[in-house]
């Protein structure tokens, strides 16, 4: 069997007799002795493509596929089939970075295409080509706002998922900034503790719909922030847009969060999609690509990647960031996506999610085993504190199949009901919380 | 755009004409003040064509109606029923009037813009029935002719005085060289009729209601009557993410019948979270459809429907809140444009309906 | 429609009636009508300050609501509370019944609005 590089026997001779060296070791031999590897690599000889195949069928069985009662930042949605077909396209699968406007008209067109969709959603004036992630692409709305304004601390929502705010607290570590959390009142975030706090910070991130899936009510907030000074940065999820206040409708300077609720599989964790979308004025602030529109020498419309002087192959150091990439793939599906949905389709999905939210609310709160939390207009997910052993309902669940909500610890459970839940299924989940003991 | 069978008499009445539910569709004549006065105070006729007839046909066509609809349908074939339909979930798809012709034949009365919707609906729902359904909107005509004063005309027009039936009925009776369905309701809270029939004697009646002094009325004033009398429209008051409790239409929702989306009202019932309330501007404004509402700084709810009506010195409006703040006498906000406008929460009751019961 | 002599008109319909360094300003005879009746008008406050093309109110027929805007820039002098009453006046009387009566700030701007022969063929469309 092969090795990994498909050179032959005759080809390295060949190269080492043009070199002058006797063997590809000899090649290296600037690198010191005691810095060399004299172990061979511990990787497993090759498979042949039968045995392959086997291998990773077998890894595939391993997966168990669950019914979803889990949300809390990835949701498990359809994906339509066109979606696939088209990501599936070996230009689009394989083909890397479009720097070379000349060769890559088609990865452009479809990224000015992304940009200007995740502009309609959140009425904001412009987007960057995508981040890897929605917790990354807030992280960077926060350099953004340190960069405007100067100021070296951020305010952060209490009612934000708890793992975005860990990678907000790092990214805030390694450029000495500081992270103050804003206590929430009943599941919202609370105005009044902002208006005391917002004093010389750069400014607030909030995050709607919340952790708890609570629809926020922001109203009131852009005029306190701004007075002070500081910018409004708010993280939605893409599907909820199309139902809730957008970041623009509530003149926040600045939208991040993640889109994999629109079009992306869950697939274990991601790859999911990041979006950042600022104002104008904001634009030389933002990190990563950016797609432009303009003509070339006949006068034919094109596409490039602009501003490029904020990012650091030029400006090294003194980068927006050090994000030069973008996640093109994962945007190419959440436009084919949303193309394939459209305006009204959005709305329709996504009233489909809240319904049987409510549905399943209401059924569980009917069994009597359970507590209301926090007494909030909600999307598609919501807190109930749970009046019985979680641990047990847990176990019971994944014996039939489901995977239940979230424990946030004390007993509280965040259920997440997506358009794929039947009411078969949310009926089976309120039946075993009836059954237990 | 689709045309009703009346079509051309409403350009020959000059009526301002625009597009509704895929219809080209008259929305005022001499205008929506004259036209909802006249309605209120002596007769006027509404070209109300564009609604939808499906017709279910079989052995078990009454109980197929029961687990499709809220309300409770009986044999009683001389009964005209108000009632919802609801999905698994307890949201509404359309509210429609159930007419029973007999056990294995019914009528289903439902709203212009939502008859495709509503048909595929009924069609899914049926499979698991032996029965038949059909769309025969298309060959229907329909003209709803209400007033005070219909009762005393209403002869002239049909050859029938209609005493024999009293609110919510109908018969079949002869017209011309066939029948037509005569029924005692109405979408303006006045006493008058409906009529169901063939286009060539719905464009008759139409002709003889005009020459004895009808005032024909068009949408805008139809909009107007409803919402004084209370009546839900679909799209505001009810919608696909609005339930009939919270709707405040219990009186047409039979929980102790089996029928699709019993079980999420019942548990919707035991923790309520919104409801449509009646308000009150306390300052002259105009609360319209799709304003927000305020309980001082905070979005509660939105307005389903509000107008300045030309019998109430008050405007007023439906609205659907958060339940908390659903009191009679809560103060509360609609924001108007940059204005905040107060407002507080009062019944639904802002006119006394004059049904022949 | 009627469109008067002598005024100056926007894209939007309203007319200008200029008086020295002041500004009239209504709505023309083709706004009132399409419109219809006219049941309440939401009037800009004295001393209110507007830039060509702002909103600077409303008027609300039984089914909609539609902006007014200033075709020119100002300070509100005067606003016509009578109409507060009598929205209907817009209907009957469009170029008498003024809506406000505005300072200009920028005469240059009347440049800009058209004349009663230019402004007709708009009523046409």
């Amino acid at each position: 069997m092969h090795k990994y590089l498909p050179h032959t026997r005759e080809d390295i001779e060949a190269m080492l007799k043009v070199t002058g060296a006797s063997t590809t070791d000899d090649l290296f031999s600037s690198i010191p002795k005691k810095l060399r590897l004299t172990k061979p690599y511990n990787i497993p000889h090759q498979l042949s493509d039968e045995a392959l195949t086997k291998h990773m069928k077998n890894l595939a069985n391993q997966n168990q596929e669950l019914i979803i009662f889990r949300g809390a930042g990835a949701y498990d949605h359809y994906t339509p089939s066109i979606v696939k077909a088209i990501i599936s396209r070996q230009e689009f699968l394989t083909s890397y970075t479009p720097y070379q406007p000349e060769v890559a008209q088609g990865t452009l067109q479809y990224i000015f295409e992304y940009q200007t969709m995740v502009c309609e959603l959140t009425g904001m004036d412009v987007s960057n080509a995508s981040m890897y992630d929605g917790s990354t692409a807030t992280a960077e709305a926060m350099f953004m706002a340190h960069a405007q304004t100067d100021m070296d601390t951020i305010l952060v929502s209490e009612t934000m998922n708890p793992r975005t705010i860990d990678v907000i607290k790092t990214y805030a570590h390694y450029r000495n900034l500081k992270v103050m959390i804003v206590p929430m009142k009943n599941g919202q975030t609370d105005l009044e503790a902002v208006e005391r706090l917002i004093a010389s910070k750069m400014g607030l991130i909030v995050q709607n719909p919340n952790y708890y899936g609570i629809i926020e009510d922001l109203c009131g907030f852009a005029d306190v922030i701004h007075q002070a000074g500081g910018l409004f940065i708010i993280n939605s999820e893409g599907q909820a847009l199309s139902l809730v206040k957008t970041q623009g409708e509530y003149d926040a300077d600045i939208a991040c969060g993640d889109l994999q609720s629109l079009g992306l599989p869950l697939s274990f964790g991601g790859a999911y999609l990041g979006y950042l979308a600022t104002k104008m004025k904001y634009v030389r602030k933002m990190p990563g690509r950016i797609c432009g529109l303009t003509t070339d020498v006949d006068g034919k419309r094109a596409f490039v990647l602009t501003l490029q002087a904020r990012e650091q192959h030029i400006r090294r150091a003194k980068a927006n960031s050090n994000i030069c990439s973008n996640q093109s793939l994962m945007a190419l599906a959440v436009t084919v996506y949303l193309s394939a949905m459209g305006k009204e389709g959005l709305i329709k999905v996504a009233n489909e999610s809240m319904k049987g939210a409510h549905y399943l609310y209401h059924k569980l709160l009917q069994t009597k085993k359970f507590d209301v939390l926090f007494d909030q207009p909600f999307f598609k997910e919501f807190v109930l504190k749970a009046k019985f052993d979680v641990n047990a309902f847990e176990q019971a669940c994944l014996k039939k199949g489901i995977l239940g909500p979230l424990h946030l610890g004390e007993g509280k459970l965040l259920f997440a009901v997506t358009e794929k839940r039947t009411i078969e299924e949310m009926d089976q989940l309120v039946e075993l919380v009836v059954n237990l003991a | 755009m689709k045309e009703t069978v009346l079509h051309d008499k409403h350009l020959a009445l000059n009526a301002k004409m625009i597009e509704y539910a895929g219809f080209h569709m008259p929305v005022s004549y001499a205008g929506i003040g004259e036209e909802h006065l006249a309605v209120r105070t002596g007769m006027g006729i509404f070209d109300v064509s564009h609604m939808g007839e499906f017709l279910v046909e079989g052995k078990v066509a009454l109980s197929f109606v029961n687990r499709l609809v809220t309300n409770m349908i009986t044999e009683d074939v001389t009964k005209v029923t108000y009632s919802l339909m609801c999905d698994e979930k307890g949201f509404v798809v359309d509210d429609l009037l159930v007419y029973v012709i007999n056990a294995q034949k019914i009528l289903l009365v439902v709203n212009a813009g939502n008859i495709d919707k509503d048909f595929a609906w009924v069609e899914l729902q049926s499979k698991a029935f032996d029965v038949a359904v059909r769309n025969l909107s298309d060959e229907f005509g329909q003209v709803a002719i209400q007033g005070p004063l219909v009762k005393e005309h209403i002869h002239e027009i049909m050859g029938e005085t209609g005493q024999d039936l009293g609110f919510m009925t109908y018969k079949v009776i002869p017209y011309g060289s066939g029948h037509v369905i005569f029924s005692r309701t109405g979408y303006t809270g006045e006493d008058g009729f409906e009529v169901y029939g063939k286009p060539e004697f719905i464009r008759d009646i139409w002709d003889k209601a005009i020459a004895i002094g009808v005032i024909p009325c068009g949408l805008g004033a139809r909009d107007t009557l409803r919402f004084e009398a209370n009546l839900p429209l679909y799209g505001h008051e009810i919608s696909d993410t609005i339930n009939p409790v919270e709707a405040g239409l219990n009186f047409a929702v039979k929980l102790e019948k089996d029928f699709i989306g019993r079980d999420a009202l019942v548990a919707y019932k035991e923790h309520p979270t919104r409801k449509v309330v009646g308000i009150e501007l306390l300052e002259r404004n105009i609360p319209r459809h799709g304003y927000p509402v305020l309980k001082d700084d905070r979005v509660i709810g939105v307005v389903t429907t509000g107008y300045l009506l030309p019998t109430l010195t008050t405007p007023v409006a439906c609205a659907l809140i958060d339940i908390a703040y659903s009191e009679i006498g809560t103060e509360l906000f609609v924001q108007i444009r940059n204005n905040k406008v107060p407002a507080k929460v009062r019944n639904r009751k802002f006119y006394t309906k004059k049904y022949n019961k | 429609m009627n469109v008067k002599e002598g005024l100056l008109y926007s894209e939007s319909h309203e007319w200008v009636k200029v008086e020295g360094k002041n500004a009239w300003i209504g709505i023309s005879d083709h706004a009132q009508h399409a419109l219809g009746s006219v049941v309440f008008i939401e009037l800009p406050k004295i001393g209110a300050l507007f830039k060509k093309g702002d909103a600077m109110g409303a008027v609300e027929s039984v089914k909609a609501a539609s902006d007014v805007y200033t075709p020119v820039s100002g300070k509100i002098l005067d606003v016509n509370k009578a109409l507060e009453g009598s929205p209907e006046m817009l209907n009957d009387d469009p170029y008498g019944a003024w809506i406000v009566k505005l300072e200009l700030s920028n005469e240059a701007e009347l440049k800009t609005l058209l004349n009663a022969k230019d402004y007709q063929p708009l009523c046409e469309e």
